[in-house]
């Protein structure tokens, strides 16, 4: 850093008589704080700052998941609220009738609805014609021979 | 009062007036060494009570195998380091980044009273990534030396500096790009 303006001091100022304050109010900690961790026993693993600190993260656990524990709930809010919307929504745009439904879903041709449901004055009473049999056995690739063969026994 | 001084001081059963001579010698420079960690006159202080109850209460533990002060120097850092981490998160559950949220620290801080360069330096500083920006604050605001900052924060010198060497690029790079 060779800028003339800048300097290694941090360029900060404290309120007045801060550090007098400071003194006289971290000088209270041990009247107001409790007894003193016990010594640490010789021979214990716990390190100098450790035996303290076990101490003060025994208390803070709590602490120091908190926030994690509020972002999960926040997931967890967010995808309720967000699934009850869509059901909600979703409930209004489904039609009551199953037809209906059907035809939102363009399973069926609109124009031929009859090709799924039926229609009771025409196909229930259909029969086939010998023509919607050949149709059928062209179709699906049965050999002539056979087509020959069963035409013969139809006829005895 | 000297470190050891302070050391006898507590090992002759004055333990209130040890700590007090610990607050005299070492809030103001704790106050600096965690505000440039923290970038804000209140969090600042309200860690400096903390770092100073921690202190309080694992004196007993103190077996004297460190200096005092790397004893201390290093729960102050490890305390705002803690702090950082849980401001990390506080951050992301309002998709901000960290050094993002210090950058706007540095920027509405009300105690700053430096030139817009130091301003822009600060917050360059902040954009490093964690381990850089620890290395760089302690070596060139409160100019620790090397071998301190590493039993402070149990690296190798050498780590510490390249760690340095890689921030001190970053930011030149980061003011020279601003200078454009």
């Amino acid at each position: 850093m060779t800028e003339n303006s800048i300097t290694n001091k941090m360029p900060y100022s404290v309120p007045e008589g801060y550090f007098d304050t400071l003194n006289a109010r971290l000088s209270k900690i041990p009247q107001e704080s409790v007894k003193p961790v016990r010594e640490v026993e010789s021979g214990s693993p716990l390190s100098e700052y450790e035996g303290a600190q076990g101490k003060a993260m025994a208390i803070s656990f709590w602490q120091k998941f908190r926030p994690y524990v509020a972002l999960a709930a926040s997931f967890a809010a967010a995808i309720v609220v967000g699934s009850f919307i869509i059901n909600l929504s979703l409930k209004d745009t489904v039609p009551e009738n199953s037809y209906e439904e059907l035809l939102l879903s363009d399973l069926i041709p609109v124009t031929e609805p009859y090709l799924i449901y039926g229609d009771s004055s025409t196909s229930a009473s259909e029969e086939l014609t010998d023509n919607d049999i050949e149709k059928y056995l062209i179709a699906s690739g049965t050999s002539v021979e056979l087509l020959g063969y069963t035409a013969y026994e139809s006829d005895y | 009062m000297t470190d050891q001084e302070i050391i006898q001081l507590y090992n002759a059963g004055k333990h209130e007036q040890a700590f007090n001579e610990i607050v005299k010698s070492y809030s103001e420079r704790l106050y600096w060494h965690v505000r440039g960690f923290v970038c804000s006159h209140e969090d600042t202080d309200d860690l400096l009570q903390e770092i100073f109850v921690k202190v309080w209460g694992a004196l007993p533990t103190f077996r004297g195998d460190a200096l005092l002060f790397t004893w201390i120097y290093r729960i102050a850092t490890n305390e705002a380091l803690n702090f950082l981490h849980k401001q990390k998160v506080r951050a992301a559950l309002s998709l901000e980044s960290l050094s993002g949220l210090l950058e706007k620290k540095v920027d509405d801080d009300p105690y700053f009273n430096g030139p817009q360069a130091e301003r822009t330096l600060g917050k360059a500083i902040q954009k490093l990534p964690e381990k850089q920006r620890i290395v760089f604050i302690m070596r060139y605001y409160e100019n620790l030396k090397y071998e301190d900052i590493a039993k402070i924060l149990n690296k190798s010198v050498g780590t510490l500096k390249a760690s340095y060497h890689f921030a001190y690029e970053k930011i030149k790079a980061e003011l020279e790009k601003i200078s454009e």
